[in-house]
Parts: C-alpha cells; sequence; structure tokens
C-alpha cells in the first residue's frame, strides 16, 4: 500500500466510521433503484478512491474481473421485469413472445449491474483502507469475546497466502493436463474440483498449524485480559463524518418512502416528461 | 553444577486412535543452559517429546500420557497451555504456519500481549527483539510478504519476546534454502551464546549446528537410542545412518581416518577446525601424482548429445520492467539426469516452468522436442514434459489413489483401456499396486509423494521435472525419493531434472549440475567440474559438499572429491 494511502483522510479515520460509512452506502445502494442515480453513487465511490491515493490502473485491475458478472447481473433481470401497465414493449429476447424488451426492464437491469459494482467497489475500498489489527479491535470494542475477533484477523491475514497455495494447485494440475477454460458453466465447475479438494486440505492442514502456533504464544494465557498495544478513539472528524453518513441515510430513507423517489424509472420519467 | 531444569521420568504417551506409543518411556535430564540437539527419523518422536514441554501434547490432543515431565523440579501435569508457553517456547518448522499477525511488529507483540503485559513493556519487547534478529526495516511490513528466512527470523522474535526459559526449536530450517537457513542458524548460535538458556534443538541437518551444540540425543521409534557429547555420538556414523540420521561428512571422513589409518584425529566441529586438524595429519610432502592416479579412478559421468530440451537465448520477466531471467542458453539432453541448483529466487523454478508452458518466455525460445513451447499449451506439452510439484498435497485430489492416476492420462483424451494398463504398469514400476485402492489422504506423506510422482508418470512423460523432492524430509525419506528418481532415469529412459539446495544429493546422483545465481547460468558440468569452481560458487552463496570443501581448505585441490567414499579411496595408500 502506498504512503499516500496511509496518509488519506479515509485511512485516518477511526475504523468504527469506516465500517459505519460501508454500512451506510449498503443501506442507501439497497434503496435506491434508478440506475442514473446509482451511477451517481458509483461516481462519489470512484471520487472516494481516488481521492483516498488508489491508480486509475488498481480501480480498473479491481473493476475488470467484475464486468461479466455486471453483464449477467444486467441480461438476467429480464426475464423477471414484467412490462408496466401500457409500456412499450421494444422486442423479445426470446421467440414466442418471451423476455419483453421494455424501458424499466433495460432500466432495472441496468441498476441491478450498477449496483453490483458499488458494493464491490465500496467494500474494496473501506476493507482496502482499514488495517486487519482495526477490524479486530472494532470487533473487541463491540464486546465480540477475543478468540472470535483474533480468528477473523487471522483469516484477514491469511487471505494472500491461501492465494498463493491456490495458484501453485492451479498449476500443479494444468501440469497434469487439466483445463479450466471451458464456456459450459457445469464443466467449469467439475473442472475446479481438482483445485478446491487440495485447497480446502491445505486450508485445515494450515489451520491447525496456526491453532498449534496461537497457542505456543500463549493466546489461552487469560483471553479476556490480554494486552491490546494499540487503541481507537472516536475524534471530531469521526462525529462529522458519521453524522454526514446518517443524515444521508435519513434524507435518502425519506424521499424513497415519503415522496417515493429513485424508483427504476425516476429519473427516465424526468426526462421523458 | 548447573541445575537439572527438564526431567523426563518414565515419559510415554500414546495419540488418540493409536495404539504404538509416539514416545515411550523416555528418561532424560537437562540441565540449565545446555544445548542440546533432538535428532532421528521422520516420525521418531522428537516434536512429540518437546511438545510435552509446554503442554500441547497430551493437552491439544488428548491421548494416553503416563510418566512425569517436570520443569524447574515442578510436575506440570496439572499447568496448561496457556501458562506453560512463556516457559517453553516454541518455534516450528513452517514459517507461514506460525504467523498470524498482520505486521511483522504485532506478531512480536502476540505473546506478550497475550500475557497481559503492561504496553510499555510491550513496545520495549518489541524494539529488543525485532532489533536482535536484524528485522527493524519491516516492522511494518506483512510477515507473509517477506521471504522464508526473514518469515522464520520473525516467529524467532516471536519466542524471544515471551522470554521463556527454554526455548525449543522444532526442525525451524526444514522448509528453507540454505539462505534462509544460514539466516536462522546465525541466530541460533547467537541464542546459545548470549543468552545462555537452556535449547533444544530439533534437527536433521547436523553438519550446520554441529559446533554450537554440548549435547546430542537421538531418537528412533520413540525411544531415546543415543545420548552424549557429538564426540560420542557421532562415532556411531554407521548405525546412526542405518536409522536415518546422516553424521556430517568430516565427521564420517575422521572416524573412518582413525579406524583405518590409525590416526589419532579430534571429531572437529566445523569445516575450519577440521581442515585444521586434517593438516596438521598430512605428510609435509603430499603424493599428488598419486592422487592424481586414484582421482583417474573416481566415479565418471555419463555422457549424452542428443538434446530433448533447448533453451535458446531465454529471458523471462513476471512484470516487463523487472527481469528475472536474462538470456540463458542451454540444452538438456535425452536420457540424463540433470540437478539445478542455487539459492532461493535464483531462477531454479523460473526456467523449468517455461519447460512446459506454464511460463512463456519474453525474449528467447524454448523447444521441446523440436517445437516451439509458446506454440504448444500447458495439457500438450504436459505429453511430453511432466512436472511433479514440491507438496503432493497440491495435486492430491481424488479418494481413491487409481483416480488419481488416471487423472492426467484422462485430461490427454487416452481411452479406458489404454489408461487401465498404464496404471497399473506404473502401479507395479512404483510399488505402489498394493495401495491403488486406498484414499490417499488416509497414507503417510512418503506414500502421497510417490503417488504424486505416479500420477506424472502416467502420462508417459519423456521428461520428468522434479521439484526440490528432498526439502522438509529426512536424509532416509530423502535417499528413498531420489532412489526412485534414479530408477526412473536408469530403467526406463526418463529424462529427470531435480531442482534442488542439496549439493550433497546433486553429486550423487546427476551427470549434469546446472548452478544459477540471480537469473543466470554461472556454472554447468559434471559435479566435479561444478564443485572444482570453489571461488565462484563461494561468491554465488552456493556451497559445495563438506568433504569436498574440507579436502579444497587442506590444501588438496585436485583431484575434485565429491563423496566420502571418494575421500577415504584417495587416502587409502597415503601413508599419514
Amino acid at each position: 500500500m502506498n504512503s499516500k494511502i496511509k496518509e488519506s483522510f479515509l485511512y485516518r479515520l477511526d475504523p468504527r466510521t469506516k465500517m459505519l460509512l460501508l454500512l451506510v452506502f449498503i443501506i442507501v445502494g439497497c434503496m435506491i433503484m434508478d440506475p442514473f442515480v446509482t451511477l451517481g453513487l458509483l461516481v462519489l465511490a470512484y471520487i472516494l478512491y481516488r481521492t483516498t491515493g488508489f491508480s486509475r490502473r488498481q480501480i480498473w485491475g479491481l473493476t475488470k474481473p467484475l464486468l461479466l458478472a455486471f453483464f449477467l447481473f444486467f441480461i438476467l433481470t429480464f426475464p423477471f421485469a414484467k412490462p408496466l401497465p401500457g409500456e412499450t414493449i421494444y422486442f423479445y429476447l426470446l421467440p414466442g413472445n418471451h423476455v419483453a424488451v421494455t424501458a424499466s426492464a433495460v432500466l432495472s437491469g441496468l441498476a441491478s449491474a450498477i449496483r453490483f459494482v458499488f458494493f464491490i467497489w465500496t467494500a474494496d475500498l473501506i476493507t482496502s483502507v482499514t488495517p486487519t489489527g482495526d477490524i479486530v479491535l472494532t470487533m473487541n470494542k463491540a464486546k465480540m469475546p477475543p478468540e472470535a475477533s483474533i480468528a477473523i484477523g487471522i483469516a484477514f491475514s491469511y487471505i494472500p497466502v491461501l492465494k498463493n497455495e491456490i495458484g501453485t494447485v492451479i498449476e500443479a494440475q494444468k501440469s497434469r493436463g487439466a483445463s479450466f477454460e471451458s464456456k459450459n458453466p457445469f464443466k467449469k465447475i467439475q473442472a475446479y474440483i481438482p483445485v478446491i479438494v487440495p485447497g480446502l486440505f491445505i486450508s485445515i492442514v494450515k489451520g491447525r498449524e496456526i491453532a498449534r502456533a496461537i497457542e505456543a504464544r500463549g493466546f489461552t494465557y487469560d483471553p479476556t485480559h490480554r494486552t491490546y498495544r494499540k487503541d481507537i478513539h472516536l475524534v471530531a472528524k469521526d462525529f462529522l463524518v458519521m453524522f454526514l453518513a446518517v443524515l444521508f441515510a435519513v434524507v435518502v430513507s425519506y424521499f424513497h418512502s415519503k415522496r417515493g423517489w429513485f424508483g427504476t424509472t425516476f429519473i427516465w420519467n424526468l426526462l421523458t416528461k | 553444577m548447573a541445575e537439572s531444569i527438564i526431567q523426563f521420568d518414565h515419559v510415554t504417551y500414546t495419540y488418540p486412535g493409536t495404539d504404538t506409543p509416539a514416545i515411550r518411556d523416555v528418561n532424560l535430564s537437562i540441565k540449565e543452559g545446555e544445548i542440546v540437539l533432538i535428532t532421528g527419523p521422520s516420525g521418531a518422536g522428537k516434536t512429540t517429546l518437546c511438545s510435552t514441554l509446554n503442554r500441547i501434547v497430551p493437552e491439544s490432543y488428548e491421548g494416553i500420557m503416563k510418566g512425569k515431565v517436570l520443569i524447574q523440579g515442578k510436575d506440570i501435569s496439572s499447568r496448561r497451555i496457556g501458562e506453560m508457553a512463556f516457559k517453553a517456547g516454541m518455534l516450528f518448522q513452517d514459517p507461514s504456519g506460525q504467523l498470524t499477525n498482520p505486521t511483522v511488529e504485532d506478531e512480536v507483540a502476540f505473546g506478550p500481549e497475550n500475557k497481559g503485559l503492561p504496553v510499555e513493556t510491550v513496545e520495549k519487547l518489541i524494539r529488543e527483539y525485532v532489533g536482535y534478529v536484524g528485522m527493524e526495516p519491516f516492522l511494518q511490513r506483512p510477515p507473509q510478504a517477506l521471504s522464508g528466512g526473514q518469515q522464520q527470523s520473525v516467529a524467532y522474535a516471536a519466542v524471544l519476546a515471551m522470554e521463556p526459559e527454554i526455548y525449543v526449536l522444532d526442525e525451524p530450517t526444514s522448509n528453507l534454502d540454505p539462505l534462509g537457513s544460514d539466516l536462522v542458524f546465525e541466530l541460533m548460535k547467537k541464542l546459545a551464546t548470549d543468552k545462555k538458556k537452556t535449547v533444544l534443538i530439533v534437527e536433521h541437518k547436523l553438519e550446520k549446528i554441529i559446533d554450537m551444540v554440548d549435547r546430542i540425543i537421538v531418537m528412533d521409534k520413540g525411544a531415546v537410542v543415543y545420548d552424549g557429547t557429538p564426540d560420542e555420538v557421532l562415532r556411531h556414523y554407521r548405525e546412526l545412518r542405518q536409522i536415518g540420521v546422516v553424521a556430517p561428512q568430516i565427521n564420517q571422513f575422521f572416524t573412518w581416518l582413525n579406524e583405518n589409518k590409525h590416526t589419532h584425529l579430534t571429531q572437529a566441529i566445523n569445516l575450519e577446525s577440521a581442515a585444521k586438524e586434517l593438516r596438521s595429519a598430512l605428510p609435509a610432502q603430499l603424493p599428488l601424482e598419486q592422487m592424481k592416479k586414484t582421482g583417474e579412478t573416481f566415479k565418471s559421468f555419463r555422457k549424452f548429445d542428443e538434446p530433448i530440451i533447448q533453451i535458446q537465448d531465454l529471458h523471462f520477466g513476471y512484470v516487463p520492467e523487472v527481469e528475472v531471467l536474462h538470456g540463458i542458453t542451454l540444452d538438456i539432453c535425452k536420457g540424463q539426469f540433470v540437478s539445478i541448483v542455487g539459492r532461493n529466487g535464483s531462477g531454479k523454478t523460473t526456467i523449468v516452468k517455461h519447460f512446459n508452458g506454464l511460463h512463456q518466455p519474453t525474449g528467447g525460445k524454448v523447444l521441446v522436442k523440436g517445437r516451439d513451447t509458446s506454440k504448444a499449451t500447458v495439457a500438450e506439452l504436459s505429453k511430453s514434459v511432466g512436472y511433479c510439484f514440491q507438496n503432493p498435497d497440491h495435486q492430491i485430489f481424488s479418494s481413491l489413489v487409481l483416480d488419481e492416476l488416471s487423472y492426467g492420462p484422462k485430461n490427454l483424451g487416452w481411452d479406458q483401456a489404454e489408461i487401465d494398463k498404464t496404471v497399473d504398469e506404473v502401479a507395479k514400476m512404483m510399488g505402489i499396486e498394493d495401495l491403488i485402492e486406498e484414499n490417499p489422504y488416509n497414507l503417510s506423506k512418503g506414500q502421497r509423494q510417490q503417488i504424486a510422482v505416479a500420477a506424472i508418470l502416467c502420462m508417459r512423460p519423456d521428461v520428468l521435472i522434479v521439484d526440490e523432492p528432498t526439502t522438509g524430509q529426512d536424509p532416509l525419506q530423502s535417499r528413498a525419493m531420489m532412489d526412485t528418481v534414479k530408477r526412473l532415469n536408469e530403467e526406463m529412459g526418463k529424462t529427470i531434472v531435480v531442482i534442488t539446495h542439496d549439493m550433497s544429493i546433486a553429486a550423487e546422483y546427476s551427470d549434469r549440475i546446472i548452478a544459477m545465481h540471480m537469473g543466470k547460468v554461472i556454472a554447468d558440468g559434471t559435479p566435479r567440474e561444478v564443485f572444482a569452481q570453489d571461488e565462484l560458487l563461494r561468491s554465488s552463496n552456493l556451497e559445495a559438499p563438506q568433504i569436498t570443501r574440507l579436502l579444497q581448505h587442506s590444501g588438496i585441490a585436485e583431484p575434485t572429491v565429491i563423496d566420502v567414499d571418494e575421500a577415504c579411496r584417495l587416502f587409502e595408500d597415503i601413508t599419514l
């Protein structure tokens, strides 16, 4: 992680503020059905990424693998989006007048797809600017048992290790003539069994090693009275961010429930009236 | 006279689900400040014995424990692991399996934090011990992003920060390359001399630590079979070899000289003192002509001239900005047994991953049986080049050995009759026909490794790449694995490419050694030709076998001996 990110406003917030921010993004993202407003949220997330110090290349690196899922989210909405009363049907996707393509279906599909990217972006952004140790401290403040918070902390630290192990398993199976390129999703899943099984086995072995290692470091000495070298404190900027985040959620919620704003065709209707 | 700090009083322990005790009737007394080496083959009970000191055995496993373990005169049978962890600090084999915190600093703080020490004390301990192992520049780095040697140094600092009375170092270098091992051995020596603590070291690589231990305990099948000073124990090198403990080459050679040449050499504990001792026993005028003649009778290496893999000006980088292979040109010949040696990061694995297409050159070409690898898929190349990964658990996934062996041929589209025939032949050849209906996960690691090799052989490749077959193995297991590979080479005519750190193994089995350093080939020839280049090897942080270096350091540059047997033959007709 570059030093610019570590010095950014977002990185220096208390982890509880960042968790609240993520929660607000998720709630607001779930309430807004309009693709144009959702796109606005995505732009907001992009601005946050960039001002925090992430490069365009890093953001693209995260987004590129999501494009297939973006397309699937878009296309799979059509069978479920029934035409509104009196709505123009442009054409049907399948013969026999099945799966109608309408303005509301397109908008709904776009909203789902953009929302998916928005959720991934915000989750990635917040977890990238929150050190694992801070997550453990947040859970301790929330009165979680130390055994649980340490276990979650270890799980985060082990993601890169397991990623490396899985990479080696894939290379080992490729060397035995395995192919993971099938277009058929069922065949693709089947092809991955020789990767998943060793992956699970290695995870279990590692899990046992870790359990033995933390016991040998005295973790069971007195977990409830162990020292936490670092502590977290809420300061003025945290309260300000929390206030703005909650206000944002309340405002969106108010207009959504009382005025019926942010439905699928909210901006579309304004534009086409 | 120092007090006894550890006492094993008729200790027997049996793991749950088995009837055979892992350790049986162990009676030992270890004095405060003693540095003890515990060695023996895999499964001898070394780790189990050490794990009784912090109560991981029996508390984490249950099982049946008999007898008493006393630390500082007190029976610890009613103590908990959390408490004993601060009495007996334990460093394990695999560095990545014991680093659980997000940064180096957090890792070192973990033990003291668990003890509930004040924050200022924890900070002081971090500073002291991170400095002690020389890891200050990496304080904020995730331990998982460090090299193996650095990771083990961090784990070491984490144990030191707990300030235990007893240090148990359980094969701390077995998963490391020579550079990482040297780093950890240096730290172990530092601990032994600075701290005056009781240290128990479980280790197979005797030659690296023999000069720092006061006592050697050899275990076999759960029992203590030898216990004494290094001199007392190592003179039984032949008996030790029978149970899978290989004494350092200088000790083997000195015992031979004392027995056959009636010298009175004291068992040297390191290369420098051994060379001095040997020089004092040599005649003033060495019979150079006679030695040269004896050298002509030494093992000669097979010659090959039909290339099967051709590497032409190979360049490669994982990212465009950083090149890791810098223009390598060489041929691997049909039927040859080649060892590629070099430290971690020298490019050994990177180069061989080009042979089966896992990597594609960024410049130059690799031809396998005349075919350009850039124009073939990994699956196509796997018909000619089999790649056996270091850890069999990276490839085994089936619930039956039979299915595991059939997986590769099925991927290649063979018909069932052909698959059955090949699996049957390979299973017989590897001596695993009785295991064919077994679940691989119920077998030992050594058997799983055999199955991993058999699974690759079932694809009938002409070339077999074996990646670090001896890492993490005891000498007996290493030898069994290498004997299997040698048989494939001699009986089936397979071309063998072994990646290894172990120079003695490379010397014993190979026709040719390719030494790599920083993405370049620095030496390429028969083991004798490569080991003769002592200066060059040392400049690249590589070391010829200990016996080769002993004679070179004693002024016998020619002929170059590559094993103890040759050294003995060289001295057979010389009067000392």
